[in-house]
Parts: structure tokens; sequence; C-alpha cells
């Protein structure tokens, strides 16, 4: 579905992805973990146009995506939800799900859906989003991300600055949305949580993928534990 | 103590030029919102606004306020052009850019204007302009109180436009956060252009009723855009409804300055009312926080 083919990004004098390769399939959870600063939000900000590869090709559906502009890629079908929410705080939680909506035809079918995926937020959609929790916000950040109906979702960092409970929330969803079938690109820190529910990961480190593989087996990694795990 | 009916007429004069700034300064922060360019041209707008109602009228005759709206699509149009192939090719390289550009069209605008048309004064006539509301001691005149209508009308246009629409959304988006309005869908692009030509449109709809109401020749638009700056420094960057109350504020306090301290006031109490807000408040009346 997803294709990274030798990707190299830079931010302008200082190159922060180096020949990157990485796919994912229909219906997977593909989890990308890595150090800070490791490059994983470029990733995610790169599948959306919102920096352009120096070199290399991205393909989505058979498409060249890499040279189309950010607007074009939504329609497409990708959605991000992006690091630190974005949300936009003037707006009311109703207003935030119909900005999600805006590629989308089928508003109101996507609108059951997500509220049945998100009871609160149907319940407090006249609320401004700039006044919710941190964790409210996040679920209504993946809620938004829900209503263009992407074939593939992206979760930058879901969890981060999150409390437990909510933490756990957030994979609720993801494992729900693996149930229904959608492809999930999840990038994280929370490593643990995000190799339990996904298919297959990669682990990104200054910019280079160095290891990849079923998370079962990432799990078990001698370097992986060591690093990330803290076993 | 001044007679209570004279007073009501400053009163209605001050917000009649309060009407004027409003839509200056609505437009001006639609274009900064969306965009977060300031246009220091935003008053040679209001003049081109002006002469295209002048010139229909001349030509057509028929009512100014009818011509009004056609000015608003023509100066509207001329704003998306501007936008296109004027803001949108320095955007991003740096905002010494974009104010140079900006600084540039002023001269452009009034010069080519006076070259076109000279500098002659000139007015448009109201079928209204010897009409007058005769409240016994008081005297309002109805182009006055049109012109309080008019703009209270585009207001709540705009409003609804803003709040009830997919597009209106959309631009709202992309002014409180622009990369996730692009996460959106959102052609941001467009939204640049649309809010260049809603502001040029406000603009000169403010350059018809100020020549309907006081007479004019292409230098107009110098003293109204630097006032319609002051007013959204002082109304807050970016908000609208800051820059409604903080328009009709200026109009008031302009109006009532020259009963009682004389003309020679008008301009300096502007800036006297923007240095005490920004004392009080740096980030203007309705501003936020940053």
């Amino acid at each position: 579905m997803l294709k990274f083919e030798n990707v190299n990004v830079s931010y302008g004098a200082v190159q922060i992805l180096w020949d990157v390769n990485f796919e994912i399939d229909d219906g997977e959870i593909i989890t990308i973990i890595g150090p800070n600063g490791a490059g994983k939000t470029t990733i995610a900000k790169t599948i959306m146009g919102l920096f352009k590869p120096t070199s290399g090709t991205i393909e989505f559906d058979g498409k060249q995506i890499h040279i189309a502009p950010t607007h074009q890629i939504v329609k497409d079908g990708i959605a991000l939800v992006p690091e630190g929410r974005d949300l936009f705080p003037r707006m009311t939680i109703m207003e935030n799900l119909q900005m999600g909506a805006h590629t989308s035809n089928e508003k109101k079918e996507t609108l059951k859906w997500v509220f049945e995926l998100f009871p609160r937020l149907e319940e407090r959609q006249k609320q401004f989003a700039g006044t919710m929790s941190g964790g409210e916000q996040q679920m209504l950040a993946i809620a938004r991300g829900l209503m263009s109906r992407p074939k593939l979702l992206i979760l930058d960092e879901p969890s981060l600055g999150l409390s437990p409970i909510m933490v756990n929330k957030v994979f609720e969803i993801v494992k729900i949305l693996k149930s229904q079938g959608v492809t999930v690109l999840l990038v994280e820190q929370n490593i643990h949580h995000a190799l339990e529910v996904s298919n297959r990961g990669y682990v990104l480190e200054t910019g280079r993928i160095t290891l990849e593989g079923a998370s079962s087996e990432l799990l078990d990694n001698k370097h992986v534990k060591e690093a990330y795990l803290g076993m | 103590m001044a007679e209570i009916t004279t007073l009501i007429q400053i009163f209605i004069w001050g917000l009649t030029a309060g009407c004027i700034y409003v839509l200056m300064a609505v437009g001006l922060n639609m274009i900064f919102g969306v965009m977060k360019v300031v246009n220091f041209a935003h008053g040679e707008i209001m003049m081109l606004g002006a002469f295209t109602s002048f010139w229909v009228y001349n030509y057509t005759g028929i009512n100014p306020y009818f011509i009004m709206f056609i000015s608003m699509i023509v100066v509207g149009i001329f704003g998306v052009i501007i936008e296109r192939y004027g803001f949108r090719k320095v955007l991003g390289t740096g905002k010494l850019n974009e104010i140079f550009l900006s600084l540039g069209l002023i001269y452009i605008i009034q010069n080519l204007s006076v070259k076109l048309w000279t500098d002659d004064i000139r007015k448009i006539n109201s079928p209204f302009s010897s009409m007058t509301l005769d409240l016994g001691m008081l005297n309002i005149t109805y182009d006055r109180l049109i012109a309080i209508g008019f703009t209270a009308l585009i207001l709540i246009s705009l409003y609804l436009f803003l709040t009830k629409t997919d597009v209106g959304r959309a631009l709202r988006a992309t002014s409180q956060n622009h990369e996730a309005a692009m996460l959106m869908g959102v052609n941001v692009n467009h939204m640049y252009m649309l809010s260049f030509g809603i502001g040029s449109a406000l603009a000169a709809a403010a350059g018809t009723i100020a020549a309907i109401l006081t007479p004019f020749n292409p230098y107009m638009g110098t003293i109204s855009g630097i006032m319609a700056f002051t007013v959204i420094i002082i109304g807050g960057l970016g908000s609208i409804p800051g820059a409604i109350i903080a328009g009709l504020m200026l109009g008031l306090v302009q109006n009532f300055t020259i009963f009682y301290f004389g003309g020679a006031w008008k301009d300096a109490v502007a800036f006297v009312l923007l240095i005490i807000v920004l004392i009080i408040k740096p980030t203007g009346l309705f501003g936020e926080e940053h």
C-alpha cells in the first residue's frame, strides 16, 4: 500500500533521513520506533508532503505521492494525526471533526462511526477544543483523523504526555481499528505498547532504518531490549 | 456642556466613521489571520474601491449603494490577483520582502491612479444626500444611517459565511493552524486567495461608503490605511471582534475629540488611544497572549 524507496530528506543543510526503505501492506499495523531526534516525525511529515525528499520515491496505492501537494495526498486517502495534536483550539469539537471530513463526501455515516468509537466526543460536541484536557484532545485528534475515512492512518506519538489510563485507551483504539481493517502506521516512543498491537516494526536510528521484523521478534531482540526497553 | 442633540449627532458621526474603520480593519485582519501577511497597501485597495464605484456611478447613474456590491466584486478579484502574482511569490522568503512589496504597491497604485484620474477632488452623490431623518431637534442624514446598516449587513454575512459554510470553516482553520489545515486536505493556496479577495472586497465597501460621505482623491487611502492598522493593533492582531470594537471606538473618540479639542487632534488622538491600550494590554483588547 505504502512504499518508501531510498528516501533521503534534508532540512536545510542537515540530512535527516538516509536511504530509508520500508513498506506497509493493506490492513497492517506497522510501528516505527526509535529515539528522540531519529527522524520519526520527519517520516510522517514526508509521507504527507510537508517535507519533500531530495531523492527517492514514495508510492501509495501505485501512485507516486512524493511530488504531490499535501491536500492531494489527503484526498488520496492518508491522514496524519500529528505529534502535539494540532487541533483547532478556537473551534468546537464538532467543527474540528467537520474539518477532518473536509475532503469527504460521507460525513454523516463517518460521524456516526467516529462517535461510536469516541462516545465522549458526542456528548461534548459544542465544547471548544482548546478547553479540553490533553487526553481528550488526543482522542479528538484521532477522531478528526478518522473523519476523512483514510485508507492509511498515521499516528505520530499518540501516547506522548498522556496519563497511563489514556495511553491504554489510545492503544485500545488502535486495536479496534486493527480489527476493523484500518491500516495504521504508528510512530512511537512507547515501544512496548506499540509493538504489542502491531504486526511488524522498524527501528529508526539517526535517520537510518537499522532493524526490521515482526513485532514479536523485535520485542525479543537483544538490541531493542537493551536500548529501548531497559532490560 | 453641549446639548444632548449635538452629542447624539456626534455619536452618529462617530459610528459612521467607525464603520469605515471596521470594514477596513476586519479585511486587514482576515488577510493577516490567514496568511500572516501585513498588507500596507490596504488603504490603496480601499481607494480603488472608491474609484471603481465612482466611475460605474458616473457612467450608469444607478444607485451607488447597489454599485458598492459591484465594486466589492471587482476589487475583490483585484485582491485575488495581487495575492496570486504578488504576495504568493514572496511568501516565506522573509518578512522584509512582504513589507516592501506592500509598500511598493502603495506607490504603484496611488501614482497610477493620479496618472489615470488626476488628483482632483471627487464625490459620489447619493440620491439620499439631501434627505435627513428629522427627529425634532435632531437631524441625521439618511446616508449615515444607510452606511451603518450596510456595514452591519456585510459583517453579519461574513459571520454567517465563516461559521456556517465549509469554505468559511476552512478559512478559520487555516488562520488557527495553517499546517493542520493542510493535513485536513485544505488547499491553503486557495484560502490565501480567498482571504485576500474578501479583505479587498471589504476595503472596497469602506471606500465606497467613504466616497459617498466625504470628497476623495487618489490619496484618500493613506491615512485610512494607517488608521486600519491602528485599529487592528488596538483590537488585537487577528481578532475580528477586536477589530469591530476598536474600529467603532476609534471613530467615536475621534469625532468627540474634534468637537471638544478641534480637528487638528483627530489623528493624534488615535495614537494616544493606541498607546494607552498597549500600556494596559500589550496584546490589544482582544489579542491572545503568546
